[in-house]
């Protein structure tokens, strides 16, 4: 455990000091305040924005909507992120050399690869939980109700569980590519098949794409039965992705 | 007990062997140059030992105990890569000390032991990030990172290849000082402090064996059947050089015009033959003397004197 909370160490540090908590949790926590503003003044917006002769009849709208809009704009935004501050997480490592001088230390591959991804995991789950909170405050100050706060819970652990997924095809990337411009386009690509997932006919509904697009739902309520298997099977996803990238590290030479 | 063992050590790319059935045996707290050309496959050898490359055959043994490829157990040995790269956002404390707790040490016996090795490398007053050190100011934290463990064994991996003269000297110094305590395995192209500094050299070509011995022994060796000429004029050395030319159990070497170096299978009869030969020539000679080869000398004989491609 000794090389666990070290490396762990090591790498909230580089979180820490090349900003990428800072960067992640400004852009969400700019989202969080945008979504609810933008919501309540979106009548307001358009008027200003068409002429008179130019009727648009919007809808009142209403909490529900700054949920949807927040998540809305973090589904792909935020997930590009994540893909661009932890695409370099392993084989930056292993381009700069870096990992050489680690790895002949008292230090696994299981230990490297698990480590490196609890902490982009945390540094991301601290972000968004930040970013949930901000938004419920400024959607209950501008329409006096924002919804339960576990409801707020289920849609960021869904949101959560989703880029988790992300995360791990990212991590795996990192480790099969050399360089961090393959892991990026991978790491892209799987973005792009994750979102789409939930799509798949039949079993769409169970895939890791059904969370992203059941945030805004879960978070004012709205519950499926189906959903707690798609968590399942998206956390089952992230471990396999985890395991294959332990199982090709220990057969490259680095 | 050696500190460094392998048997039958094989490493093959598809059909391609880097290494090739490498039997070593380095002795404790000896420095053991390891020399070859480019693509020899030293690289690979020290990172088989290393633990970052896995065997395709063959056992390792470090310090008497076996290495499995896969384990973590590195708390004996020492690494330091061709082109070492930190965590730029560390300074060399903050490195010294996560490298030091990953080998599980704590509290004041970590403390005394960076600063011990930051005195020791020339960097303890340096509280900068390691992104702003220049080349030797790395290569000298790599050296620390390396022994932090206090290891029974360390390799270097071209350690000195990119320094210049100031900061090789500055490395060269401190491998030479840890002679006795620790074994030191490190390759280099710089074959001059291999000479000054090691007790042993190993010469790798293809991935095979050359030569495994002290440097004294290889120069005795690569000088028994040796000796060098040294002629007053360049014309006596033309008029030399045509009459050696005939010789066929005489191999010349012409170092400069007036300077060569003769082998031959027996040292004694080769002065009589080439005292008869001048003599008949009518050249005078202004020395003849056994010849000692540098290591440069020896390393050039055995693999070919070819560049690798």
């Amino acid at each position: 455990m000794n090389s666990y909370r070290v490396f762990f160490q090591k790498e909230w540090m580089e979180i820490i000091r090349t900003k990428k908590l800072y960067i992640l949790m400004g852009v969400f926590a700019f989202f969080a305040m945008l979504s609810p503003v933008i919501t309540r003044y979106m009548s307001e917006i358009i008027a200003l924005a068409t002429d008179d002769l130019m009727m648009i009849t919007v809808p009142p709208t209403t909490w529900k909507d700054s949920w949807s809009q927040f998540y809305g704009n973090i589904s792909q935004i935020g997930c590009i992120c994540v893909i661009f501050m932890f695409m370099g997480c392993v084989s930056g490592e292993k381009q700069s050399g870096s990992a050489a001088l680690t790895l002949t230390k008292n230090l696994t591959h299981t230990n490297f690869i698990v480590t490196k991804f609890i902490a982009a995991a945390v540094c991301f789950t601290f972000s968004i939980m930040l970013a949930g909170l901000i938004c419920y405050a400024y959607t209950y100050y501008l329409f006096e109700y924002a919804g339960k706060i576990s409801d707020l819970f289920m849609g960021i652990a869904a949101y959560s569980t989703f880029t988790f997924v992300l995360l791990s095809m990212t991590v795996l990337a990192s480790t099969i590519a050399r360089s961090t411009a393959v892991t990026a386009l991978l790491s892209f690509c799987g973005f792009i098949i994750l979102s789409l997932s939930n799509l798949v006919p039949g079993i769409g509904r169970l895939l890791p794409g059904m969370l992203l697009s059941k945030t805004a739902e879960l978070s004012y309520g709205v519950q499926s039965p189906e959903i707690i298997l798609a968590f399942i099977i998206a956390i089952l996803i992230a471990m396999l992705c985890v395991f294959l990238s332990i199982y090709l590290l220990k057969r490259q030479e680095i | 007990m050696n500190a460094i063992e392998t048997k039958g050590l094989t490493k093959r790319y598809g059909t391609y062997s880097a290494v090739d059935n490498l039997n070593l045996n380095v002795a404790k707290g000896s420095i053991c140059g390891f020399l070859g050309k480019n693509g020899a496959g030293k690289t690979t050898t020290i990172k088989m030992l290393t633990g970052l490359a896995k065997p395709t055959s063959g056992a390792i043994s470090l310090s008497g105990v076996g290495r499995k490829y896969g384990s973590n157990n590195n708390s004996n040995i020492g690494f330091l890569p061709d082109v070492p790269n930190f965590y730029g956002y560390m300074t060399s404390r903050e490195y010294l000390n996560f490298c030091g707790k990953l080998y599980a040490m704590e509290g004041k016996r970590l403390k005394a032991r960076i600063e011990d090795l930051l005195k020791q490398v020339g960097l303890f007053n340096d509280n900068k990030n390691i992104s702003t050190f220049s080349r030797g100011m790395k290569q000298r934290l790599g050296i620390a990172q390396a022994l932090i463990n206090e290891p029974d064994v360390i390799f270097l991996d071209e350690p000195i290849s990119a320094l210049d003269p100031i900061g090789r000297n500055e490395v060269m110094t401190l491998i030479r000082s840890l002679r006795g305590n620790i074994t030191v395995f490190f390759s280099t192209h710089i074959l001059t402090d291999v000479e000054n500094t090691c007790d042993h050299v190993l010469i790798l070509e293809k991935g095979k064996v050359l030569a495994d011995d002290t440097i004294v022994n290889l120069k005795q060796r690569h000088a028994a059947n040796a000796a060098i000429l040294r002629l007053y004029t360049p014309d006596d050395g033309h008029r030399f050089s045509a009459l050696a030319r005939g010789q066929n159990d005489l191999t010349v070497e012409p170092q400069s015009p007036t300077e060569f170096i003769l082998r031959a299978d027996n040292l004694n009869v080769l002065g009589k033959r080439i005292s008869s030969l001048l003599t008949e020539a009518d050249i005078s000679m202004e020395g003849f003397q056994a010849y000692t080869p540098s290591l440069d000398d020896i390393f050039i004989e055995m693999t070919g004197g070819v560049a690798s491609e």
